[in-house]
């Protein structure tokens, strides 16, 4: 009589990790006792030595809880209005791939690999509402000269140093808080009266804020408008 | 800016509401606003500048959708921690958006029961494959054929498929499987890529509801038995097949071709 001994899976052929994989994945999802090792196994495989073979392979074993987990997040219909669900689907593979291979990460558990690869489709689709959120680029105003040279924005422009600028030129807490809401949150007055309850009285007070902030930015253009990238003289 | 002394002028909050929220102004003050080169031009300083400032500072203070996803699943290094949390106080965008992420962990299924769409992974239109008759084989060209061993011709819409079955000189099955576009004459083959799927028979009709499980506790996967993809020359290799019936899916951009009843013996 014979002892059956199973090649452990890095020696095992991927159809055999693929067969053994989904076995025991079937079993994970019955709830019952599991060995991760050989959904692992594909994943090492995949993602840390490249092998397209078995990144298929991953790829149709975790599609189809992907696109599960994508009909039933909650911005769903927000993201559908830019791109297909397959698109998140794939954002979400290729987000794995980078981290997993960049941080050299290495899962001890299928669940801890089904949850990265989880937050993967949740970071594709929240940088997909923000681009979709992002104003669309404006030309910097010119209030006096008609033939203002073009911008250098490449050059002169950083964010932190733009913002810290505005920052001296407002004198008090609440116009910086106020213009904080307003260009870094891009939030209209009803907004910021519902979601910064109590910080401000009124809408009739962001208003004459938010004109005290914009007239003392166009006041003091010549000190400020050059770090956005104006050549004002 | 130039104030307009007009009494019909909106003042600056009203004109702030209707430059930047889409407020209404009251319909004496648009109808000023029409013809009044002043308030335009007061309009289109704040339009401006509040649309300049808006594309230079918009969200460049938020942590990026990866660090606050790390932060809410407690895998942020601890020294980046107080830096986000004094964010998400000032920013109610971040705010939100955390809140949506640990929603999504709170109810997080790593197997979520499948909905209707989902449990059918093959796209709405789907062809079947149509078996191409075949010429008479040679007495000749049977006696090196080894029993068992069968070549087929298909075709779905311009789509040729060759499927030939035989063993390796191990003595492993070998499927082998020749795809060519027929409306394209191109050097590189126009199906790479294209991913192959071989399912058990019976899995295939249970997943399509064409046939029901024999008892209830029969187990049936949804999985393919075996994936490939379709390479530069067209060709696609399945090996070391157990015996039996099996069902071919060939993912093309638009629709699904289906082979049946291939018999591996």
């Amino acid at each position: 009589m014979g002892i059956s001994m199973e090649n452990s899976p890095r020696e095992m052929s991927l159809t055999s990790l693929a067969h053994r994989s989904f076995e025991e994945m079937s079993k994970y999802r019955r709830k019952e006792p599991s060995d991760d090792r050989y959904c692992l196994e594909i994943v090492r495989r995949a993602v840390l030595q490249g092998d397209d073979e078995a990144w298929t392979v991953l790829y149709r074993q975790f599609s189809e809880n992907l696109r599960l987990w994508f009909r039933r997040h909650p911005w769903k219909d927000m993201v559908l209005q830019y791109e297909q669900e397959e698109h998140y689907v794939d954002l979400a593979f290729e987000r794995f791939w980078k981290s997993v291979r960049k941080q050299e990460l290495s899962f001890t558990t299928l669940a801890a690999a089904m949850s990265y690869l989880h937050m993967c489709l949740n970071c594709s689709v929240m940088d997909m509402v923000r681009d979709g959120t992002r104003p669309k680029e404006a030309p910097l105003p010119d209030y006096t000269q008609a033939n203002a040279p073009e911008p250098l924005v490449e050059d002169l422009y950083h964010e932190n140093e733009v913002w810290e600028a505005m920052e001296r030129l407002l004198p008090n807490d609440k116009e910086k808080r106020l213009a904080y809401l307003h260009f870094h949150c891009n939030l209209k007055a009803r907004e910021i009266m519902q979601f910064c309850p109590g910080e401000f009285g009124s809408e009739h007070e962001i208003y004459r804020l938010k004109r005290n902030v914009i007239d003392r930015l166009i006041r003091n253009k010549d000190k400020f408008l050059w770090r956005l990238g104006g050549s004002e003289s | 800016m130039t104030d307009c002394n007009n009494s019909m002028a909106p003042n600056d909050e009203e004109l702030l509401s209707y430059a930047l929220d889409d407020e209404p102004l009251p319909r004496e003050k648009e109808g000023h606003l029409a013809y009044c080169f002043i308030c335009q031009q007061r309009l289109d300083d704040y339009k401006r500048t509040h649309a300049y400032l808006l594309t230079r500072l918009y969200r460049t203070q938020c942590p990026s959708a990866t660090m606050l996803n790390y932060y809410c699943a407690d895998l942020l290094a601890m020294d980046q921690v107080p830096s986000i949390e004094s964010h998400l106080h000032a920013c109610p965008l971040c705010a939100n958006e955390v809140a949506m992420i640990r929603q999504t962990l709170a109810n997080f299924d790593p197997f979520p029961p499948e909905d209707e769409a989902s449990a059918m992974p093959i796209t709405a239109r789907h062809i079947i494959a149509s078996p191409v008759p075949q010429r008479r084989t040679s007495a000749a060209a049977r006696s090196i054929i080894r029993e068992g061993e069968w070549s087929q011709q298909y075709r779905a819409e311009a789509l040729g498929i060759l499927l030939q079955f035989s063993y390796s000189s191990n003595g492993d099955n070998l499927l082998l499987g020749v795809f060519s576009n027929g409306y394209v004459v191109s050097e590189t083959n126009t199906c790479e890529g294209i991913v192959v799927d071989l399912y058990r028979a019976v899995d295939f009709q249970l997943m399509q509801g064409l046939a029901r499980p024999s008892s209830p506790s029969q187990q049936h996967s949804t999985m393919p038995l075996q994936i490939t993809q379709i390479d530069d020359l067209g060709n696609i290799v399945f090996n070391a097949i157990p015996g039996g019936k099996y069902t071919m899916v060939v993912h093309l951009p638009d629709c699904d071709v289906i082979i049946e009843d291939l018999t591996i013996s």
